[in-house]
């Protein structure tokens, strides 16, 4: 059992700063999921972790002993690969065993702990076979095996479901959380689909470029995120977002974009004190797709927070119909922005594309009329309304 | 359409079949005239299989007593497989911890180191052979099995390195991380993990050293000028050169020196297939 | 602090034994230091020097060596020749190669078969072939003669070897393309496996037959495999020896420079110009290398 912390960790390879001054701490038996793009960090964070990669300067630490200049194989850790990496010429019994056997422990005591592991994965048909023999999930299942028997203090998982396909992954991210809960053992978990990270992590930690952007349980990262990239990166579709004006009328604050004029809702405006600062001002305005509604198919006279749209496609997913609309509103020209959205586009698993401007996606009832070519009156929740500062993209709360 | 396509598939087969007669068709011949008597091989034309047939040249060569061709051959029989045996040992030795360095391992200077070694790989025979004579013979090393597979050794590693460095490279760093991670130290990790899983890597590049050192011929015939250490190939010219060994008999010979090369390139073909192709294209 | 771990941290290897490579490397280096470059350095030196173990010391020569062997009508005979052999070495193997590579890359039941025969000629020592060729080729019983004569090709039977020079010397060379051959179909074959399948079946799509698929598709993708397939054969036919020793011995009409080589080395003791002419066409197997890669060498990524 043990706590991990990341101190002021960097990673530079030649001049390029692939982690940067990372601050992180993982609780005793916590399973902390680290996600983001490809390219940001994430998997180098672990990797040194492991030990299979040096720091570049700061500090690990596990249970008080700062590791930095340990061997792997002195860190006590156990990690699974993205691609399982199986000792292609063991069986699945010495794949499980080849850690044991390498710490000495006594032959009787490896064979309790691998048909233990073995019976808890599902594996004990397989011992004898060699990896070339299983399917994807039996061999992911081996790769877990060989981390679970080994009793570590810290579990890694690099993107371990990456190369199952979609029903396969949903049962296994089920089985590893509830291996975690039951072990009770501490997890570092990286992936770059959100959707692994939200369902999986105690707490998530989003990273960018190199940079810890926020760390937070998953209810809070979607609903309290930190900046325009932890916003759009969580959540699928992304998030919408449009440049707004900012103006304080009588009934309240307001936000114009565009031809638009809603009002926010006063509860909302009153937690977040610091938009009083941004009356007559600019702000990046956003709205998830789960929070807008077809307004023929909301139970309000609340015309204040109506947009009209012109629908330019429709999908049904079954229960829900997803629009993409087009709204007479600028996007957000910026640079930072325009890079959030994208970078949250191509990883994101729903597989959306690069969203044109001054489209609008909102998940609507299954009732709505809303066909393509036609106009769609839009209910904007006025109590789930986003601002995020157009120059920093820091999300604006107190 | 159909008649198009039933052409050309004739056409491939004839290909096929002319391929195949350019290839084992010398094979073939030199089997058919070491298991006729010499008037059958001298008729004309030419018989295509062995007539009459006799088993007599092959008797020559079992029969050791004496002098005689048969012991001769026997001894640089022996002579060749020592030589290229031990000289395929070392080099795979040398060349299994080498290419692991330099697949795996990061350190200062390897790529000057990798790239002197493969640029010896364009070298040729011209470059040392002299050179290597005058270093053998001041080493008294000449007419000795040590200082052929010395030389030997020496010419194969560039291309064995090239071979299992390609291999090493194939197989996925993950696999090593993981045995770190399991506990394992980089020796431990190169021979419990990296060899074993490289078997058909250093059996391609096995066979493919021992059959370059089988094939040897102007190095010995400069390093050794007795029988004491002359490999087959050696003997084999002398015998040709010499024009008093009956052509029967010396198909014999040259049947018996192929056998051993030509077994393993039919039965071990896929490795040999593969050890080329892994060093051929980057 | 931080200043302290960067000291402790950064590009050094830690871990990971810093001496092991150099423990793993040693044996090797030894080798290619003491018995290729320090050899090969030696030729270089040396070429400029009389080597002449009967008659020591050795003594600078300037370009005397150099002069000598240019003035030597033998020498300049096996250059013609060895020209000759790489011509017919580079051309047929490389010819052969890639018709072969091509019927092999066809998935078949027989594919295996006909791989394990087509290496077979590559596995055998060039001697040993040469003794079985030497057969083939003879004058008075030889079965070249004896299916030729019986085809009506020839009138009546010839001595093929050492009596025509370009006759000799295509036939001694034929037997090292029967050798070189497999190598250069299984680089070759390499190449084409590594054309992936699509571009073939997008090629028909758009309309394109056997003939056009193999001059705008294969050929040009192909190029790296067959030149590296020209430059081995190039290589094995400027040492070509052994072949020529058994077929034809020392005499001029067929002698390469290899030949020459030794004759000059080891039968005539003159080390020093052993050494220029091996510093010749060690350079003339540079060049020529790298002619080959500079005209058919051609980087393909996929």
């Amino acid at each position: 059992m043990a706590e991990i912390r990341y101190e002021h960790v960097s990673k530079a390879f030649d001049s390029n700063t692939v982690v940067n001054d990372l601050d992180l701490r993982i609780d005793d038996g916590e399973l902390m999921v680290l996600v983001g793009p490809s390219g940001c960090g994430k998997t180098t964070a672990l990797r040194m972790l492991a030990g299979l990669e040096e720091v570049s300067s700061g500090q690990i630490v596990i249970d008080e002993q700062v590791v930095n200049d340990l061997e792997p194989r002195d860190r006590d850790v156990a990690m699974v690969f993205q691609n399982y990496a199986l000792y292609p010429h063991l069986s699945v019994y010495q794949n499980m065993a080849f850690g044991l056997r390498l710490h000495h422990k006594p032959r009787a005591e490896i064979d309790r702990r691998v048909r233990e592991a073995a019976r808890v994965l599902q594996l004990e048909e397989l011992l004898q076979r060699k990896p070339k023999q299983l399917s994807g999930g039996q061999r992911q299942r081996v790769a877990m095996g060989r981390a679970i028997v080994r009793q570590p203090r810290v579990f890694l998982m690099d993107e371990p479901l990456s190369n199952l396909d979609a029903k396969l992954r949903a049962q296994m991210r089920a089985q590893i959380a509830r291996l975690q809960r039951d072990l009770g053992v501490t997890m570092l978990y990286v992936t770059h689909d959100q959707v692994e990270a939200m369902t999986l992590g105690h707490r998530v930690a989003v990273m960018r470029l190199g940079v810890l952007q926020q760390v937070a349980p998953p209810q809070e990262l979607y609903r309290r995120p930190v900046n325009l990239f932890v916003a759009s990166f969580i959540g699928s579709p992304t998030m919408n977002v449009v440049e707004a004006e900012l103006h304080r009328e009588s009934d309240g604050l307001r936000a114009r974009f565009g031809s638009h004029d809603i009002r926010i809702d006063p509860g909302l405006a009153a937690s977040r004190p610091a938009l009083e600062r941004y009356d007559g001002r600019r702000v990046v305005l956003g709205v998830r797709p789960q929070n807008t509604e077809d307004a023929a198919l909301v139970d309000t006279g609340d015309t204040d927070s109506m947009i009209d749209a012109t629908v330019e496609l429709r999908e049904d997913l079954g229960p829900e119909v997803d629009v993409h609309v087009g709204i007479d509103a600028p996007a957000p020209a910026l640079e930072a922005v325009i890079e959030a959205t994208e970078s949250a586009d191509t990883t994101g698993e729903a597989g959306v594309a690069g969203r044109p401007e001054g489209i609008f996606v909102a998940r609507l009832g299954a009732g709505t009329e809303a066909r393509e070519g036609r106009q769609v009156k839009l209910w904007l929740d006025p109590r789930a309304l986003h601002f995020f500062d157009p120059d920093s993209g820091v999300a604006i709360y107190e | 359409m159909r008649g198009r396509s039933g052409l050309r598939r004739g056409g491939r087969a004839l290909l096929i079949a002319l391929i195949l007669v350019w290839s084992a068709f010398p094979v073939y011949w030199a089997l058919n005239t070491s298991m006729t008597t010499l008037n059958g091989a001298q008729s004309v034309p030419a018989h295509f299989v062995p007539s009459p047939f006799t088993a007599h040249n092959y008797g020559t060569l079992l029969n050791q007593t004496g002098g005689g061709v048969g012991n001769q051959f026997w001894r640089s029989f022996l002579n060749a497989t020592i030589e290229s045996g031990l000289a395929t040992v070392l080099t795979v030795a040398i060349a299994l911890f080498a290419a692991y360095a330099f697949a795996r391992l990061e350190f200062r200077g390897k790529r000057i180191i990798l790239v002197a070694v493969l640029a010896t790989l364009l070298l040729p025979v011209y470059a040392t052979l002299i050179p290597l004579y005058r270093i053998m013979s001041s080493v008294h090393l000449v007419n000795t099995y040590l200082g052929i597979i010395l030389v030997y050794t020496s010419g194969f590693l560039p291309l064995a390195i090239w071979i299992m460095y390609n291999y090493f490279a194939s197989v996925p760093r993950e696999l090593e991380e993981a045995a770190f991670v399991d506990g394992a130290t980089p020796v431990v990790a190169l021979w419990r993990v990296m060899i074993p899983v490289s078997g058909p890597g250093i059996a391609a590049t096995s066979i493919i050293v021992f059959l370059m050192g089988w094939a040897q011929f102007i190095f010995p015939l400069v390093l050794s000028s007795d029988l004491a250490t002359q490999p087959v190939t050696v003997m084999v010219a002398a015998l040709y050169g010499q024009r008093i060994v009956p052509f029967t008999l010396l198909n014999a010979i040259g049947v018996l020196a192929a056998a051993l090369p030509g077994v393993i390139a039919l039965v071990l073909n896929r490795y040999i297939v593969q050890g080329v192709m892994a060093g051929s294209i980057k | 602090m931080s200043g302290e771990r960067t000291q402790t941290g950064r590009k050094r290897p830690r871990r990971r034994g810093r001496f092991l490579p150099y423990i793993l490397l040693s044996p090797l280096v030894l080798f290619i230091g003491a018995l290729a470059l320090y050899p090969t350095i030696v030729t270089t030196v040396q070429a400029f020097f009389t080597v002449d173990p009967v008659n020591p010391p050795t003594r600078f020569a300037g370009l005397a060596n150099f002069r000598a062997l240019i003035h030597n009508p033998f020498v300049r005979q096996s250059a013609v020749n060895t020209a000759l052999y790489i011509v017919v070495g580079v051309g047929l193997s490389t010819l052969f190669g890639l018709v072969i590579a091509l019927v092999l890359q066809r998935r078949s039941r027989w594919r295996g078969v006909v791989l394990a025969l087509v290496v077979l000629p590559w596995a055998l020592p060039g001697v040993v072939e040469a003794v079985i060729w030497g057969w083939i080729y003879d004058a008075t019983f030889g079965v070249l003669n004896s299916v030729l004569k019986s085809t009506g090709l020839i009138g009546s039977y010839h001595v093929w070897i050492g009596i025509g020079r370009v006759v000799s010397i295509v036939l001694i060379e034929l037997v090292q393309v029967w050798q070189v051959t497999p190598l250069a179909a299984l680089l070759i074959l390499a190449a084409l496996q590594s054309i992936p399948q699509e571009i073939y079946e997008a090629a028909r799509v758009d309309g394109a037959g056997s003939w056009e698929k193999f001059r705008r598709i294969t050929l040009p993708l192909v190029r790296p495999g067959l030149a590296v397939a020209m430059v081995e054969s190039l290589i094995l036919s400027l040492n070509v020896f052994d072949q020529v020793y058994v077929l034809n011995g020392f005499a001029p009409g067929g002698a390469s420079i290899m030949l020459q080589t030794y004759q000059i080395s080891f039968n005539n003791l003159n080390f020093g110009q052993g050494y220029a002419l091996s510093l010749l066409a060690t350079f003339a197997t540079m060049l020529l290398s790298l002619l080959i890669l500079a005209v058919v060498y051609r980087r393909v990524e996929f």
